[in-house]
């Protein structure tokens, strides 16, 4: 549905960044540490359209869907909303150019401008059980922004109440109950009707049906889309699950770690070219069929902490096809072992905390002097998949020296050994936007133009899906 | 075997079979049972209890006879014209100095031969309005003090809460002894003195219920709305806070009236011939052990020390019957689903 209008809602670097408040005498010592919840995001909402945002918990969704209504202030860039304006006929924004609407700057609007403003842009929230005021009765709260707004009182109030009760699909005779006598999903609409109380023109859904049975998440999936057509709204549909936002997005956008990895219309993101991040988020979507043998890539480790996130590519510690060094004829897992090796034993301070001891080592764990130089290159080789010998000799020797000085010296020894040979391009360069597309982007090293040679294996496998982590 | 998505479709996620469904065909629909309120929770658990019935039915009495003890009139017009009790209570020689309880002196009489059993009524007049103006005072300012501070948090919090140290620093009795010395005793200095130091504990009791308040979706929701943080805090925090509080308020007014009755004991608060429950002690105090020439007054200390005790402990009951119905919070919030 993405026209060829201008966007309505869009955003430019917006960043948000926590301090975590430490004790007086932290603040005193300048013992702050920043939590980048949301860096540079910018994207942009047309009028109708439903943009769906997708990512792992913990990635900033819900910190950006709140930084863009300012209901938590950015730190950096700007949101802009084109509002509809007063001499404008009629309430359904007609896609004329230009013209009838005016573009606001939404950060760094007074309080009570904003204020007007929440009647055009709303907001639904996830938990239907902590997002409706157990004291007031469902017509009060879907009454209070007619209240706050002045928009209708005594029986048009009420007339409104029982209208927008009904059109999300709840018995307007209801409007005197309390929220504890509802269902999850009843509960929700209700959230649904307090945001449309407001006639608004965008609404940020935060993961509306996440903490829904699968059977009401379709309900209210399905009351969303009727609604959007009844009411031409845009959305912005924040959520974790691809498959719930394959059903109501128009585009998405993949987040990562506070930032798009990916941005395209449906279609353009359920096939190829992938990010790899999004390769691996399309396999984990499951299939009923029980003879379907597809490969589920798993991705490794953690999700990287946002208080210090990594280096070039924010992806590139779990990367499955993660850029090898020119320098090295690797093949993709080896490099892909090689690096996670290199980035555990820069977090490790010992070296059991690298490898696992079995029962019969128990002699080694409380005296690591006893551990031989075999048994060491054994254990961390089968510990992170590495092959006796790899493929590439330069590589191999680094590695067996590495090893070596992790026998003799200590981790920090072996993490100095490896720290300058093993660097992959993705870890230094920032990636940048590739337009695959008028509407699809995609920021990963492998679609740009210097490095799309560099691991033609890479893109191959990406037809096949072998040669990642498979499942057995 | 095969790689391929989509071989099987899933039916029921986007055909029309959900929209068919009646969406309202869901469990609460059936339940129509009214919602219980806060108040009629309480008042239920109290009817139940018949431990806290008793001691509602002594305070009721206690405060309905003092109301009745004799006719208040304000600015010359009388709006209690009722006289329940045999004598007037500040009057001297009703009867013989320290006569002992009688029918016509049901608590006997005093040193100066006036009738205990009025003055002992009519004294709740003093005790129990002390204590609930002074706890309405505390809790109003205590509850919208602690709120600022909790719901702004920050910097506003730290400097409410390092006022808040200071007050509790005081030590409280010690603090009411020395402005009733400062300003005189009488009925207002004395709500002054212990509201001043009152509030304290009503402030930090919601400042932390709102921590934990604030953080519910429905108060940023009402902040997308475009609500006011006025709005905001009386409409959607405070009324989800006020729980503790009413509870504290409840047990509280027993303690201001054993803090007004020791202040009175202490000789600091009414003047001396007040029919006050603590002045009233003081006065006999002499009496309590032994009387003069070897007889026991006992009547004159028993009756009005009595009235602190029985007031004090239905006062707790009650409290405690308001705690057990306000725990149960949680069955009304959150519940369902």
């Amino acid at each position: 549905m993405s026209s060829d209008t201008e966007p309505i809602l869009w955003t430019d670097d917006l960043t948000k960044h926590y301090t975590t408040e430490g004790g007086f005498i932290d603040n005193l010592l300048g013992r702050k540490q920043t939590v980048q919840a949301v860096n540079d995001i910018s994207l942009e909402l047309y009028p109708g359209e439903t943009l769906g945002v997708v990512g792992e918990s913990g990635c900033g969704k819900t910190t950006l869907g709140r930084a863009l209504l300012r209901l938590i202030e950015p730190t950096d860039g700007s949101v802009y909303y084109r509002q509809q304006s007063d001499d404008s006929p009629s309430p359904s924004p007609s896609p004329s150019p230009g013209g009838s609407r005016e573009e606001i700057e939404l950060t760094g609007l007074s309080s009570s401008r904003l204020r007007d403003l929440r009647t055009d842009l709303q907001y639904i929230f996830q938990d239907p059980f902590s997002s409706l005021n157990p004291r007031l009765t469902v017509g009060d709260i879907i009454g209070e922004p007619l209240d706050i707004h002045g928009i209708a009182d005594g029986e048009d109030r009420l007339d409104r109440i029982h209208e927008l009760l009904d059109t999300v699909g709840l018995n307007p005779s209801h409007a005197h109950r309390y929220p504890h006598e509802f269902s999850g999903g009843q509960r929700q609409r209700i959230g649904i009707a307090r945001a449309l109380a407001v006639d608004p023109e965008v609404i940020i859904c935060d993961e509306p049906v996440s903490a829904l049975d699968v059977s009401v998440q379709a309900q209210i999936l399905n009351l969303l889309e009727d609604l959007q057509e009844e009411f031409d709204l845009a959305y912005i549909f924040i959520a974790h699950d691809l498959s719930v936002v394959e059903h109501i997005s128009d585009r998405i956008a993949v987040m990562y770690l506070g930032e798009f990895a990916e941005v395209g219309t449906t279609e353009e993101i359920f096939s190829e070219p992938h990010h790899p991040y999004t390769e691996a988020l399309l396999s984990a979507i499951p299939e009923p069929d029980p003879l379907w043998e597809g490969d589920q890539i798993f991705l490794e480790g953690q999700v990287p902490s946002p208080i210090d996130p990594p280096s070039g590519c924010q992806f590139h510690t779990r990367c499955p096809r993660v850029i090898p060094p020119a320098e090295y004829d690797l093949e993709q897992p080896e490099w892909r072992s090689l690096l996670t090796f290199k980035l555990q034993v820069r977090e490790a301070e010992e070296v059991t905390q690298l490898v696992t001891l079995t029962e019969s080592d128990k002699d080694i764990r409380e005296d690591q002097s006893r551990l031989s130089r075999e048994r060491l290159d054994g254990l961390v080789r089968d510990e992170f998949g590495l092959p006796p010998e790899l493929s590439d000799h330069a590589a191999e020797s680094v590695l067996s020296d590495a090893i070596s000085d992790l026998h003799e010296r200590g981790t920090h020894a072996c993490e100095a050994t490896l720290e300058d040979t093993y660097v992959s391009p993705c870890e230094t360069n920032d990636p940048v936007y590739v337009e695959h597309s008028p509407t699809h982007d995609i920021a990963c090293l492998l679609h740009g133009d210097n490095y799309s040679q560099a691991a033609p294996e890479a893109n191959q496998f990406g037809e096949e899906y072998d040669g990642t982590v498979v499942q057995e | 075997m095969s790689t391929e998505r989509g071989r099987i479709q899933i039916s029921g996620f986007d055909t029309e079979d959900i929209d068919d469904q009646d969406p309202l065909a869901t469990a609460s629909e059936l339940e129509s049972k009214e919602v219980e309120s806060r108040w009629q929770k309480i008042v239920s658990n109290i009817v139940r209890d018949r431990l806290a019935l008793g001691g509602f039915v002594v305070v009721a009495v206690m405060g309905l006879a003092a109301l009745l003890s004799q006719s208040i009139s304000v600015g010359g017009v009388t709006i209690q014209p009722l006289s329940i009790v045999p004598y007037d209570p500040t009057e001297t020689a009703v009867g013989a100095r320290y006569a002992a309880p009688s029918l016509s002196h049901p608590m006997g009489t005093d040193r100066l031969g006036r009738d205990l059993f009025s003055r002992v009524v009519t004294g709740g007049r003093y005790s129990i309005s002390i204590g609930l103006v002074v706890t309405a005072l505390a809790a109003t300012f205590g509850v919208i003090y602690g709120s600022i501070s909790g719901y702004f948090g920050g910097r506003v919090d730290e400097v409410l809460m390092r006022i808040l140290d200071i007050v509790f620093a005081f030590p409280g009795l010690v603090l009411a002894l020395i402005l009733v010395a400062l300003f005189g005793g009488g009925f207002w200095p004395l709500v002054g003195a212990f509201a001043l130091v009152g509030w304290a504990t009503y402030a930090r009791i919601i400042r932390g219920e709102i921590l934990k308040v604030k953080q519910n979706e429905y108060v940023l929701a009402a902040k997308a709305l475009g609500a006011r943080d006025r709005t905001v805090i009386f409409r959607h925090v405070i009324p989800n806070a006020i729980a503790p509080v009413i509870v504290q308020a409840t047990l509280s007014i027993g303690t201001v009236v054993i803090g007004v009755a020791a202040l009175g004991f202490l000789g600091l608060g009414f003047d001396p011939g007040t029919p006050e429950w603590g002045t009233i002690l003081d006065a006999e105090s002499d009496t309590l052990a032994t009387g003069a020439g070897g007889d026991w007054y006992w009547w004159a200390t028993v009756f009005p020390g009595l009235m602190i005790f029985v007031f004090v402990m239905s006062m707790n009951i009650i409290g405690d019957a308001v705690n057990d119905a306000l725990d149960a919070q949680v069955d009304d919030i959150g519940g369902g689903g």
